[in-house]
């Protein structure tokens, strides 16, 4: 029900920071918690001017730690409220112990991470390894590769998570700098627009003193595997949930996004980059050149990470016949000695009849850019090894091999 | 032009939003007149200091951008230097193609300013512009520059005064637009808030020509 | 394996896990050199300090009152000898135009120099030798005539230069106005002996009863020494032209004084005298009048009031403490008894301009008061006797002709002195009188090396505004009085009103010096430096240095500097100090490389003495 008075969409140029503070206004949240570390900050200083000059009508609460960050926003959200938080880097690692708890007791906390890489030493660059190293916590999990992608995502995310079907908390990734920093072009909706798109959250048991429950209390080891299978399954379907969203913003919005991945220029490509992030922005221009001089390159984006869209990846990476995973991560010790997607990206492929070569490439580690050099560079080690038959190693260097 | 990189050099905190409101309304009268415009500031300066070098970038292109997401202007064909004494301390040259501009705020002459320029063979002009004076700003080098219109250090996120080069950008920008026709006068004349120092700047600008470039 | 055959580029090499070395103080920590943040550079520029501007003969007071401070008498006495021949004499005798100068004053009290001085004065005289040596002979002869202050100080600035100085004295003993005009209840005798003692020992000759213009004539001077320097004084005294002035008991003020110094005095006072004459000479001799056997001894003066006297204003309030009685606004204008003094006729007066610089206005048509007396002393100035020297260097005032410089025209003669200073402004006083003496020996030095003479220079920034200094540090704290003879006994005595300092007295009167706008290494700007980048060299008297690479201009450090020593200086003006770096986050090109390989050789670095 838009009313006369209320302003219509309109377009703004702003950096993924800001565009994840407007859709936290355009959910009209009811408690932020925060606290300072770059480059999330400039989240958390948009919203407090939001807060201060009235815009937004909600608590803004400033924790001591990311610790406290995250304890107050499970706190919050336990008796009803619709929290946002966010945090980069080592702060996400701060928090730690309290994503299970937040998880398992079904709050649907937002957190927005601009990525940032851990120390040591003090780096502001971006690598996914911050967020990616929660992975397996049960929040739902995706990056965006650009301010209104961002801002699209955040707002999808509150419907999905909120859902009485869901009931999960969701991490909205960006990339420190490169999308969290950099001002591109934002249509910020119609409010009713939202407020057709995104219901008021309601959770079945909240705290409340008329209607008193007891959260997480003590069990007995035989009830554990119950509630994890709960946990498991709650996230298994959410899948179905997150493909219906997908379509309502279409819809309502105008603008459809697939919900898992994003496929560009892969039409007759034999090779094929499979990352996530910002970086497939400068991917999308190195592709177009190397299409130009006839090499067959294409950019398959992975848009949601948990839950992993397992079939789907298989589906579409089977059409190749050379991966190159780029991870903007680390995964030390890992199955590829490199980065953590391989691993996932290669167990998905498993089952699949026409089984692609997969090699992963280091790349844009410590935030530094991905330059256009480096994706020819890349294209070439694929394409080398498609006429070889075979990959060369599981992990490339970028920048330190000839 | 049809690629023009432009970096500019500020203080962190004090002078923080004056290099933002240079690369903001150079780049927003660029796609205004339909071209590609980026602006972006440094992120490896860390900024949160007063009085630390920050930089400000904008590009300006008929064509897409395509090294959109890289951090600084590899080849900055126009430098502005906020504060004077920042001539003295970094190699803002570096990368510079030749036929390139300097500007500075400073109230020394250009045969002043020159000898603290590295390589300076690659400029086609210094300019030199009393910004401060012109802005009418009490502020004295004496003292930590006491700008101050946004000391929030929140690299713009929570700027108190809305309006764009209030004070000192107003006659940078005019020093620029003036010396390099990045943009059109008529384009980016509107948006600037502080008018009178605009104006005056453009009459009271020191232009040394250097090294011209054959076209 | 993933890293097999990969190769990190030279300009990306790193230390092991990005641990690099610890900063040193020499050269900070050569990462980020943050000196080019700053707009202004803060530079130790000392100014001079008003007390060393103030004393006639500039001594470096506010250099030895550190030095005390710090304990070292012997450095500070060394370096008072520098500008001044005689500091047990002016610790005891001078106006201190330096007291009235301190900037302490303005605060809470002025620093007593002149009482620290005295107390470095004499030490000196104890030691059995002194600091000051005679300069390498270069074989030049010269002609000192007087021995007072100005010639004592010519001489010995002369012998310290490698001349060979001969002082000639017209009375039985040297020493000029400090034997004959002030009195040994000021300036003891034995002090006076010492301090002359002390140039003979620096190799002048002093040649006493010996009388330019009859002993020794102009043509003598100039055959028989290289250069000469008249420092003759003004022997003459004025007269009030009363009439009777030349009865008995009529007696004149510096001649008074002199034959007392002299130990020729064959004076004998009444019971009531009366002195005419507001200046100091006159206090003296009220002073001395008292000591001499005087009961009752009144000042008379044509100043209207104290304040218009010329007099040093300690000095009148200590007569006024013996008893002398002062009566403002007279002239003497008769001296009426039977060949002798009996009373005074005084008609009411006043200075028809300027005081003490214009003429007397007498108002005779009011009936003259009748004063009786047994003597008078008339002290109302002195000029001097110049029959001996040739016309042409004489000017209209009765005193010696000379340039800027002190010079006699083209001559090597040379003149120092009261004999030049009379009607120039300067006050003639002893300090003066040696700074002129001081000052002179120089420029003849010069003229008989070829060299050109320098005007003075003009005083570069002498500092007097507290705001340039920073009050902060310096509690309040009263001026350390010296204890004074109690004036119903002193009056019958020779000995010393004034008594010095102990060592811990003049210890603590130093200490309260502000060291005006000179570095006293303090340590201040290197304990508040936030950087710190300020480097302590040798300690003593401020040798710091200002690392340029790192100082970001906070200013913390002009701001807490007590004295004002520090400034800002913009740094554009400065051609140096070009911090220049390659980005603005400062990683200079391999310089991890650079510390990738300090830091493999840290093993074979000696551990630190902590």
């Amino acid at each position: 029900m838009a009313t006369a008075t209320v302003a219509k969409k309109k377009m703004v140029r702003i950096n993924g920071c800001v565009a994840a503070a407007q859709a936290a206004k355009y959910a009209d949240v009811d408690v932020i918690t925060a606290y300072p570390i770059r480059p999330y900050t400039a989240t958390m200083m948009a919203l407090a001017q939001m807060v201060a000059n009235g815009e937004l009508d909600a608590e803004y609460i400033v924790a001591d730690s990311e610790h406290s960050q995250l304890s107050i926003a499970h706190g919050a959200s336990s008796s009803g409220a619709r929290v946002f938080t966010g945090s980069s880097g080592v702060g996400v690692q701060f928090a730690y112990e309290l994503y299970s708890p937040i998880s398992g007791s079904r709050m649907p906390v937002q957190m927005m991470i601009a990525d940032r890489t851990l120390d040591p030493p003090g780096d502001f660059g971006s690598e996914h390894t911050d967020a990616l190293s929660t992975r397996d916590m049960g929040w739902l999990m995706g990056w965006s590769c650009d301010a209104q992608e961002a801002f699209d995502n955040h707002l999808m995310a509150y419907r999905i998570g909120e859902d009485p079907r869901v009931l999960l908390p969701q991490m909205v990734c960006q990339d420190g700098f490169f999308v969290s920093h950099i001002t591109s072009d934002v249509e910020l909706p119609d409010p009713g627009q939202v407020k057709e798109f995104l219901p008021p959250y309601k959770h079945p048991y909240p705290l409340d003193p008329r209607h008193p429950v007891s959260h997480g209390p003590q069990i007995m080891p035989e009830q554990g595997p119950p509630l994890q299978l709960e946990r498991a399954r709650a996230m298994e379907e959410s899948m179905a949930v997150i493909e219906e969203v997908h379509d309502q913003f279409a819809n309502i919005f105008g603008r459809r996004y697939d919900p898992w991945v994003e496929e560009f220029m892969t039409d007759d490509a034999d090779v094929v980059f499979f990352m996530q992030g910002g970086h497939a922005v400068t991917a999308r221009f190195a592709i177009r050149h190397m299409r130009d001089n006839g090499i067959k390159v294409g950019l398959v984006r992975l848009r949601t990470i948990r839950p992993y869209p397992t079939d789907r990846v298989k589906e579409v990476l089977s059409k190749f016949k050379v991966v190159g995973v780029i991870e903007t991560n680390m995964g030390l010790g890992s199955v590829s000695s490199g980065g953590s997607l391989y691993a996932e990206a290669c167990a998905a492929l498993y089952e699949s009849q026409q089984r692609p070569l997969v090699v992963s490439f280091m790349a844009g580690m410590g935030g530094e850019a991905i330059v256009l050099k480096e994706f020819y560079w890349m294209t070439q080690k694929m394409t080398e090894a498609l006429k070889r038959g075979k990959i060369e190693k599981r992990t490339h260097w970028v920048g330190f091999e000839e | 032009m049809s690629y023009t990189e432009l970096t500019v050099w500020t203080r962190g905190i004090i002078m923080d939003k004056e290099g933002r409101d240079i690369v903001n309304s150079i780049s927003a009268a660029a796609r205004l007149e339909g071209k590609f415009a980026q602006a972006m500031e440094n992120y490896v300066d860390n900024p949160d200091r007063t009085n630390c070098p920050t930089r400000k970038y904008c590009r300006v292109s008929d064509s897409v951008i395509e090294n959109e997401l890289t951090y600084e202007n590899e080849n900055p064909n126009i430098v502005v230097l906020v504060e004077g004494t920042m001539v003295k301390g970094w190699d803002y040259m570096r990368g510079m193609p030749p036929g390139g501009t300097l500007v500075i705020n400073t109230h020394y002459t250009p045969d002043y300013m020159i000898r603290f320029v590295p390589g300076p063979e690659r400029l086609a002009q210094l300019v030199c512009v009393d910004a401060a004076k012109l802005a009418d700003h009490k502020w004295l080098y004496y003292r930590l520059g006491e700008l101050g219109l946004d000391r929030l250090s929140t690299e713009g996120a929570a700027e108190r005064n809305k309006s764009i080069a209030p004070d000192i950008a107003a006659p940078l920008i005019a020093a620029v637009v003036k010396t390099t026709g990045i943009v059109k006068m008529e384009t980016i004349e509107p948006m600037i808030a502080n008018e009178k120092a605009f104006q005056m700047a453009l009459d009271q600008l020191h232009i040394m020509p250097l090294n011209p470039v054959a076209v | 394996m993933s890293t097999k055959g990969t190769r990190i580029p030279d300009r990306l090499k790193i230390t092991f896990a990005g641990i690099t070395p610890a900063p040193s103080q020499e050269k900070g920590q050569d990462l980020f050199p943050t000196g080019n943040w700053r707009s202004i550079r803060p530079v130790y520029r000392d100014k001079l300090p008003p007390c060393n501007n103030a004393c006639g003969t500039n001594e470096k007071i506010q250099g030895y009152l550190d030095l005390v401070k710090r304990g070292k008498y012997l450095d500070a006495y060394a370096l008072i000898k520098e500008d001044m021949p005689f500091p047990s004499v002016t610790g005891r005798v001078c106006y201190h135009p330096c007291e009235q100068a301190c900037n302490r004053g303005q605060y809470d009290e002025a620093i007593s120099i002149r009482a620290v001085e005295r107390f470095l004065g004499d030490l000196g005289q104890a030691l059995k030798h002194d600091v000051v040596k005679h300069g390498p002979p270069n074989g030049k002869k010269v002609a000192v005539v007087g021995s007072g202050p100005a010639g004592h100080s010519a001489a010995y600035q002369l012998a310290r230069l490698g001349y060979e100085v001969t002082i000639l004295e017209k009375s039985p003993k040297a020493g000029g106005l400090n034997r004959g005009g002030i009195p040994d209840w000021v300036l003891p005798q034995d002090v006076l002996d010492r301090e002359i003692e002390r140039l003979v020992e620096l190799g002048v000759t002093i040649k006493t009863n010996v009388e330019v213009g009859k002993d020794v004539s102009w043509d003598d001077l100039k055959e028989n020494y290289d250069a000469c320097v008249l420092a003759v004084g003004l022997i003459d005294p004025n007269s009030v032209r009363a009439e009777g002035e030349d009865k008995d008991g009529v007696h004149y003020g510096l001649p008074f004084l002199r034959d007392i110094g002299m130990g020729t005095s064959k004076v004998k006072l009444g019971a009531r005298v009366a002195v005419i004459g507001g200046g100091n000479t006159a206090i003296d001799c009220a002073r001395e009048a008292l000591r001499q056997g005087a009961v009752e001894v009144t000042m008379i003066t044509v100043e209207s009031s104290r304040d218009e006297m010329p007099a040093v204003p300690e000095d009148l309030h200590d007569m006024m403490e013996e008893g002398v009685e002062l009566l403002h606004g007279r002239a003497m204008t008769a001296v009426h008894g039977n060949g002798k003094a009996e009373a005074l006729q005084l008609h009411p007066a006043r200075f028809s301009g300027a005081i003490n610089a214009s003429p007397i206005a007498i108002d005779r048509e009011i009936p003259p008061q009748r004063f009786a007396v047994d003597n008078v002393i008339v002290a109302v100035g002195q000029r001097a006797s110049l029959g001996w020297l040739p016309d042409e260097f004489k000017t209209e005032r009765g005193t010696i002709k000379i340039d800027r410089f002190g010079r006699l025209g083209n001559t090597n003669f040379f003149a120092a002195g009261d004999v030049v200073q009379l009607g120039s402004g300067q006050p003639l006083m002893v300090v003066n009188a040696v700074g002129d003496g001081k000052r002179v020996a120089f420029n003849l030095d010069k003229v008989l090396r070829g060299e050109s003479l320098q005007p003075r220079t003009i005083p570069v920034d002498v500092i007097f505004d507290l705001n340039r200094m920073n009050m902060t540090y310096f509690p309040h704290f009263p001026r350390v009085p010296q204890t004074l003879l109690p004036p119903a006994s002193r009056k019958r005595t020779q000995e010393e009103v004034i008594q010095a300092f102990s060592e811990e007295q003049a210890v603590e009167e130093a200490s309260r010096c502000f060291s005006c706008g000179t570095c006293n290494a303090c340590d201040n700007c290197y304990l508040v430096c936030p950087e710190p980048c300020i480097v302590r060299g040798a300690r003593s008297n401020g040798l710091y240095k200002i690392l340029v690479d790192y100082c970001k201009g906070c200013r913390v450090c002009i701001e807490e500097c007590p004295t004002g020593c520090l400034e800002g200086v913009p740094e554009l003006d400065f051609d140096s100090g070009v911090v220049r770096m390659d980005t603005a986050f400062a990683i200079t090109p391999g310089l991890h490389g650079r510390q990738a390989e300090e830091l493999r050789h840290l093993a074979e670095r000696p551990a630190k003495n902590i």
